[in-house]
């Protein structure tokens, strides 16, 4: 299958414009880009796409071998990037495809002159003097939570009906669907990205990198951040005053403030 | 709190909690009763820090993103751990409000853990079910193309996913009795974690299952497919045994599938199984019986054939011996009788061809055959016909050494066939062009006509028996459906092939090529 088929790659924004690649975090797709995207739309080329097994992507493309480890999500990235032809992209990874967009710059630097990692974790299980935030029982009471949640998720995935007065730009999407994923899928996803450690990685990425923190963030806390901060060889860390783990979704202006203040600066 | 537009209520049903970027600002009676906390330790705390760790991960990357996105999130499974070590199981549900606030509801489900655990087994199960299901319709489709038993054997072990090595484990009787034994698969035994099959151990049915011996019982045919597909390495496997008396099934063991649900298979899972059995059990006897059918068709034309030596052999000499009695009408008549036992002559012929071809009894008598005479004698014999409708038969011998081994008469009727096809499904005016060339170590011959052509969906399946394609004879002739397949037969029997290509409205090429020396091991 065409990887851009199967990946959902969506390309929008001026040929000639400076080429964001978004990849989205764990636990949903694409659709989480939304409210920053249209901040840079004039002027830069804009590529989202679904992990495999996220959104509308091939499901049936999930290999558990492959997707054992963050590898087989790198892979993907820069095989969207060849298929591109993409040159001088910066990629944008949250949370756990911070880590993805790592490796991938790292394997493929033709591809990519910057990375911004927004609320990066390159491993979330404590170990002696590391602070992840979380013990190997609570990735299990994740997993269990999601077991839970197993027979609802679907009734979710039914499509909503967007009416919000407030958002004009969204009136012509009757219904949608965000967020869909396969919880089996989902649950192996989860492992690879939880129980992962992708922390000796940061060291040789070899573009100018920003990291996008969140004061609090249960997931991806400051300390991280900053640890992630210390690793990578060229990188800036700017922490927003805001709340979750999804800054480009609770505060979306602030991330593209500090996203497009980046670009101006470290990339031509 | 001014600006909330609907503040926590107590006295609510349900808990209610208002959040404002994930801390709390208002709670109801009921909430503080949800998580075991009073109001005052509540407010200004952040919601999730009343959930374990692995729920907050699940709220933040799950939850929050879509409740962003569509604005709100139902049926949530969230579990508060109470101070006093208890869980409280809820379902929640939250929608955001114009001003950013969250509004949550917990409605306690403490049957919703046995309910949960209830419908995840059933969907276990239906899951289970369905491929059961799409397991049996493969085996439905795969045993309803085998013809031999054989056939069957591989088919069942493919489709379950066995090995099919001829050990013991399965075996399979045809009803009437010990005659056709199928080994079906590898010897999958019980493994140490199954338990022993909850009947009789004196059962034939037991006995077998357990021993891997055949055992005949003279009022039972055991039928027993050991099923297992998907089974892990460290041997948990499924077996299906069931007692076929007289065709019908009678008798199920217990069985038992362990899979990392650790699910017992239910009496739907038995029914299923039972379909299975008599799905298999029907193909065998179809097979059976399909063999039978090829000897019972070659005995009836063999037994066909001697009356109608004597009808038309009667009837070629009642003229001379009716002389002058005889009028022009009645020898007509007369004639027609030996032309219809000459065309039925000719049918029974066709089908002994099939029948002894596909029984493999077709014996064929070689001998250095000059394949360009044998197309210039087929010219001739259908000149007639074709001049009646106008119709040139060229015959072009571009090969350098059209000889072969062959058996003439055989080869003869192949060569006649196409003729006499290109000729019946010609136009009138039409030429049909008959070539042999050389191919290697094989002669080629075919046959171009200009006629009606095939359609393309219709060209794959003309060489199949009694397959009729749309075209029709253009002269009003009949066509028994049994020529090309016949033609067919006829070539390979020679280790040759077939083949044809066809443009509607255009004409065809039917050809074959068959070795000019047979193949040392045979065909």
């Amino acid at each position: 299958m065409d990887v851009l088929e199967r990946n959902v790659v969506t390309v929008t924004g001026p040929a000639d414009g400076l080429p964001l690649v978004f990849a989205h975090g764990y636990g949903c797709d694409q659709s989480m880009w939304r409210f920053i995207t249209p901040a840079f739309a004039d002027t830069c080329r804009i590529v989202l796409f679904d992990h495999v097994g996220s959104g509308a992507s091939d499901a049936s493309a999930y290999e558990l071998d492959r997707y054992a480890s963050l590898g087989g999500f790198a892979d993907d990235v820069i095989q969207i990037g060849r298929k591109l032809d993409l040159r001088g992209a910066v990629l944008i990874g949250h949370s756990v495809s911070a880590m993805i967009g790592a490796l991938a710059v790292t394997a493929a630097p033709d591809l990519f002159d910057a990375l911004v990692m927004v609320s990066p974790s390159p491993r979330y299980v404590d170990e002696g003097d590391y602070r992840g935030g979380f013990s190997r029982a609570d990735i299990d009471e994740l997993l269990e939570t999601m077991d839970r949640n197993y027979l609802g998720w679907s009734e979710q995935m039914a499509p909503v009906i967007i009416g919000d007065p407030d958002r004009p730009d969204l009136s012509d999407e009757l219904t949608t669907s965000f967020c869909r994923l396969d919880p089996r899928i989902a649950r192996h996803f989860a492992r690879t990205t939880f129980l992962g450690d992708n922390r000796d990685d940061l060291a040789d990425v070899p573009v100018p990198t920003l990291v996008v923190q969140v004061a609090r963030d249960a997931i991806a806390p400051v300390e991280v951040g900053e640890y992630v901060h210390a690793r990578l060889p060229d990188s800036e860390l700017v922490v927003l005053d805001s709340v979750g783990h999804c800054p480009h979704l609770s505060a979306p202006t602030a991330t593209a403030d500090a996203i497009r203040d980046f670009l101006d600066r470290r990339v031509s | 709190m001014a600006d909330v537009a609907e503040p926590a209520v107590d006295g609510a049903p349900v808990g209610q909690v208002v959040t404002r970027d994930g801390t709390i600002v208002a709670a109801n009676a009921e909430f503080n009763d949800v998580v075991g906390r009073g109001r005052q330790d509540l407010l200004g705390q952040s919601l999730e820090s009343l959930l374990p760790a692995g729920s907050q991960i699940y709220l933040q990357t799950h939850v929050a993103p879509l409740l962003a996105l569509q604005g709100r999130v139902d049926d949530l499974a969230m579990d508060f751990a109470r101070p006093d070590g208890t869980t409280t199981a809820t379902l929640a549900s939250v929608r955001t409000d114009a001003g950013g606030y969250d509004h949550w509801a917990f409605l306690r489900a403490p049957g919703r853990a046995r309910f949960e655990a209830e419908i995840q087994r059933g969907r276990r199960v239906a899951e289970h079910t369905k491929e059961r299901l799409t397991m049996i319709g493969q085996l439905s489709t795969g045993l309803a193309t085998a013809v031999d038993l054989d056939g069957v054997a591989r088919v069942v072990a493919a489709i379950l996913g066995i090995a099919n090595d001829g050990r013991s484990g399965g075996v399979v009787w045809v009803p009437g009795g010990g005659e056709a034994m199928v080994p079906i698969g590898a010897g999958r035994g019980p493994s140490v974690d199954s338990p022993p099959p909850t009947r009789d151990p004196e059962s034939p049915v037991v006995r077998a299952f357990t021993t891997g011996e055949v055992v005949v019982d003279a009022d039972i045919e055991v039928f027993a497919v050991p099923f297992g597909p998907s089974s892990p390495p460290d041997g948990v496997v499924t077996v299906s045994l069931s007692a076929v008396r007289s065709s019908l099934l009678t008798d199920m063991l217990s069985l038992r599938d362990a899979d990392d649900a650790g699910v017992a298979l239910v009496a739907d899972d038995a029914l299923l199984l039972t379909t299975l059995a008599g799905q298999v059990g029907q193909a065998v006897h179809r097979a059976q019986l399909y063999q039978d059918k090829d000897w019972l068709l070659g005995v009836a034309a063999h037994d066909l054939r001697s009356p109608l030596t004597t009808i038309g052999g009667v009837a070629e000499v009642l003229p001379r011996l009716m002389g002058d009695r005889l009028h022009e009408r009645e020898r007509d008549l007369v004639e027609s009788i030996v032309a219809a036992a000459k065309r039925m002559d000719a049918l029974i012929e066709d089908v002994l061809v099939v029948s002894s071809s596909e029984s493999g009894s077709l014996v064929l008598d070689r001998r250095m055959v000059d394949l360009g005479a044998l197309a210039r004698d087929a010219a001739a014999a259908h000149e007639q016909r074709a001049a009646a409708k106008q119709i040139d038969v060229e015959v072009v011998v571009a090969a350098a050494d059209p000889m072969c081994s062959a058996d003439e008469r055989r080869l003869r009727q192949a060569v006649d066939n196409l003729v006499g096809n290109a000729v019946k499904y010609s136009d009138r005016g039409a030429t049909v062009r008959v070539m042999l060339t050389d191919v290697d170590d094989a002669v080629r011959l075919e046959v171009i006509d200009e006629g009606q052509g095939i359609p393309a969906d219709e060209l794959p399946n003309v060489f199949l028996a009694f397959n009729r394609t749309s075209a029709q004879p253009t002269g009003g002739e009949s066509s028994t459906g049994l020529g090309l397949s016949i033609v067919r037969r006829l070539v390979e029997a020679h280790g040759g092939t077939v083949d044809a290509a066809s443009e509607v409205g255009v004409g065809s090429t039917f050809g074959f090529t068959v070795p000019r020396h047979p193949d040392p091991d045979g065909e």
